[in-house]
């Protein structure tokens, strides 16, 4: 029986290419789209699994500000404090996220990312040696793990135990280990480990956040009895913090943000995406398929007559679906090896099809899942007719009482089923079009909107070790270049806002606590970014005491402040020694961090060695600049490689992920039109096939070409239109969400859904006006030739 | 030709004879059909108050002009379409009261129709076009098999059988459309003018073979507007207005 019904579906399919082609490419095109994400989206969810004790690994982290803050910084003591008191607790280590350190060998140095971590970590983390005991790695204070990819950099080799590497000019190490390459899917990425033992003092004390903290449940164990266990143990130490300990899972550390949000937000969007784009190409099908269904009906009808049943047929037509899917997975399947390193490079990721059991057992599910949501309308529709009115010669003109048994005649043709899925395929095409629009409206504000900085032709060098040390001089080295304008040494990034800490003042509300972001600059820093005054003076190397007492904010700080004359006030900062001064000046209000939030109050205060230089060039030399730079750095530590980058650059990188899915839809909604236009030309073809008696007699009756053509696309304009009334209310109301991220956004003017609209308007036209343009222009003695 | 005929009379009265006598069931028996669809306000009727009992191993023909609900008779006995009214029973089973898989199965089993216009599957060949039925009756392959060579065999149509129906003529074409009818031995002929579409000559050997089956045990139900058509069988109903009447 299957393979009547195969048989009887390949012939069709070979006499009918057009449509076959229309159907096949479009569910291959929808399957290789949901292919992508859904390999995207599982990439997502694999992260930090491949551990044995996955289920049991925590990380330490910490509510305050009554749950408004979340932070993941915690003493370095916590972590061994908390494995001796509280036996739920097997195991746990320290780990620091962001350090850079450098390690040399025979002279050359190079940066990487190293961490302390106690010599518990590989029985907790499962990190493949490729040479070395795990056990005993790092049981020895001077020990070091590396993984394979830095040994080979270093050494040009990996099998490198038992040499020894430099750390930060100061002591030798002995590698114990060398560890296979970290699987991408970690969030604990490092270059190289080193026992916690040998960390500086500062790490190890109570009153410092400097590190991160995971530990290793035992299996009774849920993470929220332990939670509630530890939730004061900070408290203990540390009373006036008022942070409160809790534990986080690690495989939701990759996804879950731990101030909400995060990228478990993209996950879900984007698997919705997939299933919308797959639904429009069956929607695609099923209008196809209705379409072809008149041709179809005798042999439905021949089929009932000769002792089918009408769920025979139902089986008939979604074998035959299922059988067309399955050709457009094959299609999809080629088409996914041919896009998939475009697109790795477009999402920044290595993703790969591989062919292992759940990926096929997935493959195989997409393509029946497809093959039974396309075929199903098509398969009940066409059963439900009954035979008679199938066969009979005039069933044109029978009208037929049906409860079950619905009309098979010119009915079909207003069968308004179709329509809704005209409508709703460019409803989801033009939905798409308005948010493309949106967000690049929005990410050109972002780039074009004065951050009252210039970032442009700023150089950031970062200065550690010796260079740090010989800042002052390297600063004057480099200004001696006229293709170098200006440079300042600066201590936090100006893409964050950190350090932050309360600010107190004579005459302080108790409702007027705020947290100040706190930057260390040097007497440059205006000229080096073009930030102006707003009131007072900045720092000067003339007065002694702005070194000790005196304090820059920004607007945003006087207006928390609430004050009229800020200039010659005093403040208290309280973070470490209690840092003291005169506000000497006003700065106007800079962006330091992204546009999602407002601009916060921020205060700086002067010093002459920051880690990090930033280094303001000519903009008509910028690789002179960047020679001389080079040539500078090597000068002072010829052994380090010089590592710099563009502050244009680390501040669009605050907005990747929006441009990553300004971009993905971009193509999601170019595929939803294509998938769309594939279909509309089918039914345009079949409409005028349908329609082609009609059009020759009203050709003989005098009709125009253009007033054909009128008649044949006025219907699919309605739908567009309509499409369009549906789709403006459900984007407007999504963008605007959206845009509800971002402190500082543009509004969504009438403009884009007139753009979004008429586009998909002019697609549709296009599309259509091919057949119709046929059909009109058709010899009406060849079309009435068989009346 | 005239041996035939005489057998089909013979065999009319034989049937009659029987049914009356023996009081066996008719294998056919219909009472008070009507069809009628809804138009406007009030109805239009095809069929009225139709009475009618089939016996087995008859050969009865359908008459009457255009309009007359010939073949709307035709398809509910066929249980191609459902009466609006009346009772309409086959093998003493009551049809009416049947659920619409229960009728299939009897359909199934006992039912084999040949249309005007051939009706075969394009996209199959005149092999596939025979299995179909046998298919849908779940008939095990290897027998499947043996079925279609025999009938192949006996309507001389071997040579043809991996062709598809758009390389056969007319004529060929209805050979195929009967042979699929009456592949699964049903009990009941269905016919709506088998040779209305063929020339004189092919509509000849159609009729034959009706006749030849007939012959071997099939009941035969055809409509046709030919009065020699109508000859071959051994009982003509007469409709007009969608009653049935004694005479045109």
């Amino acid at each position: 029986m299957f393979r009547n019904y195969l048989k009887v579906a390949l012939r069709n399919m070979v006499r009918h290419k057009g449509y076959s082609f229309i159907n096949v490419a479009g569910l291959a095109i929808g399957m290789t789209c949901c292919i992508l994400i859904l390999l995207w989206v599982q990439d997502e969810l694999s992260y930090d699994r491949f551990h044995d004790n996955a289920g049991q690994l925590h990380r330490v982290a910490f509510s305050a500000d009554a749950e408004r803050f979340r932070g993941e910084y915690v003493p370095g003591p916590l972590a061994a404090y908390l494995k001796d008191e509280y036996p739920e607790i097997v195991n746990s280590t320290v780990f620091c996220k962001h350090s850079r350190m450098k390690l040399s060998v025979e002279g050359n140095g190079f940066f990487c990312a190293g961490s302390f971590v106690d010599p518990s970590f590989f029985e907790m983390f499962t990190f493949p040696f490729a040479q070395g005991d795990p056990k005993r790695a790092l049981s020895e204070p001077l020990s070091v793990v590396m993984t394979r990819d830095l040994a080979e950099r270093m050494f040009g080799r990996a099998d490198v135990v038992g040499k020894a590497v430099t750390i930060e000019g100061a002591a030798d190490l002995n590698v114990t280990g060398v560890l296979e390459s970290l699987p991408h899917n970690s969030h604990i990425q490092f270059d190289f480990l080193i026992p916690y033992s040998i960390a500086p003092p500062g790490m190890k004390r109570w009153d410092i956040k400097s590190l991160t903290a995971y530990v290793l449940l035992d299996k009774n164990s849920s993470h929220e009895q332990v939670s509630e266990k530890i939730s004061g143990v900070l408290n203990e130490h540390n009373p006036t913090w008022e942070n409160y300990l809790f534990l986080q899972p690690l495989k939701q550390i990759h996804l879950y943000a731990l101030g909400g949000g995060g990228r478990i937000t993209y996950v879900v969007i984007f698997s919705i995406l997939a299933f919308i784009i797959l639904l429009v190409a069956c929607i695609n099908f099923m209008n196809l398929s209705t379409v072809r269904s008149e041709k179809r009906l005798k042999e439905i009808g021949i089929r009932m007559a000769v002792g089918s049943s009408r769920i025979q047929l139902i089986k008939q037509f979604l074998s035959e679906s299922i059988f067309i899917s399955s050709v457009a997975l094959v299609v999809a399947i080629v088409l996914v090896e041919l896009l998939i390193s475009p697109v790795n490079v477009l999402l920044a990721k290595q993703l790969h099809l591989d062919y292992s059991g759940g990926i096929i057992l997935g493959l195989i599910g997409i393509a029946m899942l497809t093959g039974i949501i396309a075929g199903s309308y098509p398969a009940f529709l066409l059963s439900s007719f009954r035979p008679v009115a199938l066969l009979g010669r005039r069933f044109l003109a029978i009208p037929l009482p049906g409860y079950r048994q619905r009309k098979a005649s010119a009915g079909m043709s207003r069968f308004s089923m179709r329509r809704v899925l005209v409508v709703a395929q460019f409803a989801i095409s033009i939905f798409f079009i308005v948010c493309v629009i949106v967000i690049f409206n929005q990410l050109d504000y972002i780039g074009s909107k004065d951050m009252g900085l210039d970032p442009e032709f700023v150089v950031v060098l970062r200065t550690q070790g010796e260079l740090a040390r010989r800042s002052a001089a390297l600063k004057n080295e480099l200004l001696q270049n006229p293709n170098i304008l200006s440079a300042a040494a600066v201590a936090n990034g100006l893409e964050s806002w950190n350090s932050s800490a309360g600010v107190e003042w004579s005459g302080m509300q108790p409702d007027q606590i705020f947290d100040m972001g706190l930057n260390w600059v040097d007497y440059d820093f205006l000229k080096t970014f073009g930030i102006e005054m707003a009131e007072g003076r900045f720092f000067s190397e003339d007065i002694p005491t702005d070194k000790s007492d005196a304090f820059v904010v920004n607007q945003a700080a006087v207006k928390a402040m609430g004050m009229n004359d800020p200039v010659g006030q005093r403040i208290t900062v309280p973070l470490g020694d209690r840092i003291e001064g005169r506000i000497i000046g006003v700065v106007q209000d800079f962006h330091t961090e992204s546009f999602h939030t407002q601009i916060r109050p921020y205060g700086l205060r002067v010093t002459e060695g920051g880690g990090l230089l930033y280094i303001k060039a000519k903009s008509d030399d910028l690789p002179g600049a960047l020679r001389h730079i080079e040539a500078t750095v090597k000068k002072f530590v010829p052994d380090d490689p010089c590592e710099y980058s563009f502050l244009e650059d680390r501040l669009g990188a605050l907005y990747s992920s929006e441009q990553r899915m300004g971009t993905l839809l971009q193509y999601s909604s170019l595929l939803a039109i294509i998938i769309s236009c594939l279909g509309l030309f089918g039914l345009a073809a079949y409409s005028a096939e349908r329609r082609t008696k009609e059009i020759g007699i009203r050709k003989v009756l005098g009709a125009s070409v253009s007033g054909l053509f009128r008649l044949l696309t006025k219907e699919f304009i309605l739908l567009v239109v309509l499409a369009n009334l549906l789709a403006w209310p459900i984007a407007y109301w999504a963008m605007n969400q959206w845009l509800q991220n971002f402190a500082y956004r543009v509004g969504i003017g009438w403009e884009t859904f007139i753009i979004a609209g008429a586009s998909a308007l002019l697609i549709a036209l296009f599309t259509v006006s091919f057949q119709a343009v046929k059909a009109a222009l058709t010899n009406p003695v060849e079309t009435l030739r068989y009346e | 030709m005239n041996e035939q005929k005489l057998n089909a009379k013979e065999q009319e009265t034989n049937s009659e004879e029987l049914s009356m006598q023996n009081g066996v069931a008719p294998l056919i028996r219909t009472t008070n059909i009507t069809k009628s669809y809804p138009s406007g306000f009030g109805k239009v009727f095809v069929l009225r108050n139709i009475d009618l009992e089939v016996s087995e191993g008859e050969f009865i023909t359908i008459m009457g002009p255009s309009g007359a609900g010939k073949t709307t008779l035709l398809n509910i006995i066929g249980m191609l379409d459902e009466a609006s009214e009346g009772e309409y029973s086959f093998l003493d089973q009551d049809v009416h009261k049947l659920n619409e898989r229960k009728r299939a199965e009897l359909y199934k089993q006992h039912m084999g129709f040949i249309f005007q216009s051939y009706h075969l599957i394009d996209d199959l060949t005149v092999y596939e076009n025979l299995e179909t039925p046998l298919l849908y009756k779940k008939v095990k392959g290897a027998e499947r098999k043996s079925m279609v060579c025999d009938t192949l065999d006996r309507f001389q149509i071997v040579g043809k059988k991996d062709l598809f129906p758009s390389q056969l003529s007319g004529g060929q074409q209805q050979l195929v459309g009967v042979a699929r009818a009456v592949i699964a031995k049903p009990r009941l002929l269905l016919a709506d003018e088998p040779t209305g579409n063929l020339h004189s000559s092919q509509g000849e050997e159609i009729m034959q073979l009706l006749s030849k089956l007939n012959t071997e045990g099939t009941t035969i139900i055809q409509v046709t507007h030919s009065d020699k058509k109508a000859s071959y069988g051994n009982r003509i109903i007469y409709l007009k207005d969608g009653w049935i009447v004694d005479k045109l």
